[in-house]
């Protein structure tokens, strides 16, 4: 186990780009870099209307000690063509993070509700989100059913938006009424110490 | 849904199949007249595939997990059961694909009825999807019940003879259609992760449901006394124009969805519950799924059955077997990719292996296989080969690499040996088999192969792939 004490750069990149992006940032001196697909939703409104707005994403974590230059990785990733989407920095040192005016708004449900809330949100002025699909983790009173632990499924949404924004996003979300239920799914948000464009 | 990221995919899937067939028309096999429906066809298949894939992204495939999932989070084995049976009764009850495959049985063999048979393949497949379902709760091991289900196949199959085997395996390829695999796919997948986390049991439950046609078809014939293989004509159908042909297949396919639109239209009212926005995205995209198979199948039955017998008849009429024989090799290997219910398998493992697993590799190893069945095949027919050979041999091989491979890979491979023998391979590929043969009779069997063949192949893939893994972890 290695234990950093640093920042973390998240990039959600296109499909199958999470390779060569780990390798800029090996290059950079990165020490490694963990890919998750995930889903995307196109900016364009007729698209979305016609359901037709997800698309295929790589979302890659990648550590970073001080000795590395998140800038460095990030400019280089600019650089390369075939690497296109968002790159955003999450510094440990939270006084940095307050500095640059972005955050980013995760909220985790079961599953089936990451459209309602990316709708939800964009009325609310979030451009994009990313969604994953991931499940639940069993507490050790979990519930069993035929010798089996039971979790449920879950989505994780992530909304990365201009600081201003921030309140309107979780009001709007947090007045969906698919969410009303209890224990359907949690919401947080973070400060964001660099957010980049990449390509394009 | 990504409308162009499929549409590339589907061109590439397509083009392959075109230029091959383009080439054979200006050196071996002169198609006439053919060429210009098989081009029509063509444009069909990719703006039809590309519809479908992107429509079961969003529909079939997060209906079908999130199903699986509030299943097993019910906690109640006979809501498991009997939602597990009563979807895929309907399913395959409606599936026009199984009325066609009862009534040809039924005309070899007069003592089948065919209305009886079509029940008993619903009843098989729909009591092995509770099988599997089971298994994937408890965490039996899918190799014990493959070894179990295979063992009662070989010995009912032994019994009946050739003529019922090649029968019993075609009906497990042609059961499951293109609409059902996506959703039962699905299902495995979210009754998994919400009980064992994502991984070894994620697959195999569409293995398991297409043993369940292959012991009904199987039992039928041992029940109503052995087989009497009359060979019967080929059906040649004479030029039909586009609009009947989609017609007929939107009306035939409307049959087969509406048990499934059905379901899910029940179970969104009273278990499932989606939100307003993803709800209204589902709704679109059964829309695109729907339209996009019936494109999908008009284009192959437009124009590509009759190039299919064309290729097969000219071939073995007037050039060597090896040249037949290379001709199926190369299309074994292109028509496989341009399977839909292929697409879905791959997308679904690499979300499950998070990208480990590629798409590419599968296919490659997937093309691999049909290819070889396809080729098999062939030979089977130039040398009246015994069938059961084919069977015993191939079944048994990949019971036996599933004790050498990771379990992961082998319920990838026993899916995808239903998924392979799709709409494509059941009609251009079984129509080179039939020109090739001149019977229908002889090329029964040919669709089985194609789902026997990716069991050993992918397996062989899984093998590969621990020992890359072991090899990179020391």
């Amino acid at each position: 186990m290695l234990l950093l004490e640093g920042s973390l750069l998240l990039a959600v990149l296109g499909h199958n780009q999470a390779d060569r992006f780990s390798s800029v940032a090996r290059q950079c001196g990165a020490t490694g870099a963990t890919a998750v697909p995930a889903k995307g939703t196109a900016s364009s409104k007729i698209l979305r209307l016609l359901g037709m707005g997800d698309k295929s994403r790589d979302l890659v974590l990648v550590l970073l000690d001080d000795n590395v230059n998140a800038d460095t990785i990030i400019s280089e990733a600019k650089a390369d063509p075939a690497l296109t989407g968002i790159c955003a920095l999450l510094n440990s040192d939270e006084e940095k993070n307050m500095k640059a005016g972005w955050k980013m708004v995760t909220i985790i449900t079961n599953t089936g509700y990451a459209d309602d809330i990316m709708h939800a949100a964009r009325e609310a002025g979030a451009e994009g989100g990313t969604v994953i699909h991931a499940r639940g983790t069993a507490p050790a009173d979990a519930e069993h059913f035929l010798g089996v632990v039971v979790v449920p499924d879950k989505e994780m949404v992530m909304i990365l938006c201009p600081e201003e924004k921030e309140e309107q996003i979780i009001s709007a979300v947090n007045s969906l009424s698919c969410l009303k239920e209890k224990g359907v799914g949690i919401m947080y948000s973070q400060a964001v110490e660099k957010f980049e464009n990449l390509g394009e | 849904m990504d409308f162009t990221q499929k549409l590339k995919e589907t061109l590439i899937s397509v083009v392959p199949i075109v230029i091959s067939v383009v080439l054979l028309n200006f050196t071996l096999v002169p198609l006439d007249g053919l060429m210009g429906p098989f081009l029509t066809g063509s444009l069909f298949l990719v703006s039809g595939l590309s519809l479908f894939l992107g429509g079961v992204d969003i529909s079939m495939v997060p209906v079908g997990q999130k199903l699986g999932s509030v299943m097993a989070l019910r906690k109640s084995l006979p809501l498991v059961l009997f939602l597990g049976f009563s979807i895929g009764f309907s399913v395959t009850f409606a599936e026009p694909d199984v009325s066609v495959l009862s009534a040809r049985i039924s005309s070899l063999n007069p003592a089948i009825d065919s209305s009886i048979l079509t029940f008993m393949i619903a009843v098989g497949l729909a009591l092995c999807i509770d099988l599997g379902l089971f298994r994937a709760l408890k965490g039996i091991s899918l190799r014990a019940v493959l070894i179990c289900g295979y063992l009662v196949v070989f010995l009912l199959v032994y019994l009946t003879g050739q003529g019922a085997a090649s029968m019993a395996f075609d009906s497990s390829g042609a059961t499951t259609g293109p609409l059902a695999v996506p959703f039962i796919l699905a299902m495995g997948l979210g009754v998994s992760s919400s009980t064992r986390g994502a991984g070894e049991s994620s697959f195999g439950l569409t293995g398991v449901a297409s043993m369940g046609p292959v012991l009904s078809v199987s039992l039928m014939v041992l029940l109503t006394g052995g087989s009497s293989s009359a060979p019967s004509a080929v059906a040649s159908e004479s030029a039909v124009s586009l609009g009947s042909v989609l017609l007929h297949v939107l009306k035939n396919t409307a049959k087969g969805f509406a048990p499934l639109l059905l379901a899910i239209l029940v179970l969104q009212f009273t278990l499932l519950k989606f939100p307003k926005i993803r709800f209204k995205n589902i709704c679109l995209g059964l829309i695109y799924s729907f339209a996009g198979i019936v494109l999908f199948l008009s284009g192959v039955e437009y124009g590509f059955s009759e190039v299919g017998v064309k290729i097969g008849q000219t071939l073995s009429e007037n050039y060597p077997f090896y040249v037949l024989l290379a001709v199926s090799l190369i299309f074994g290997a292109i028509v496989v990719l341009a399977e839909p219910a292929v697409w879905v398998l791959t997308s679904q493992i690499e979300n499950v292996s998070a990208g480990r697993i590629r798409k590419k590799q599968v296919m490659l190893f997937l093309c691999l296989g049909v290819s070889l069945a396809v080729a098999l095949a062939m030979l089977r027919i130039h040398f009246h080969i015994n069938y059961l050979y084919f069977v015993f041999f191939g079944v048994a091989l990949a019971l036996v690499l599933s004790f050498f491979c990771p379990p992961l890979f082998t319920g990838i491979a026993f899916d995808s040996g239903g998924v392979a023998s799709g709409p494509l391979s059941t009609s251009f590929l079984l129509s080179v088999a039939i020109g090739a043969s001149g019977s229908a009779e002889m090329s029964f069997g040919l669709v089985g192969l194609i789902a026997i063949s990716p069991l050993i192949t992918l397996q062989i893939l899984g093998i590969i792939f621990d020992r890359r893994k072991k090899n990179a972890a020391s």
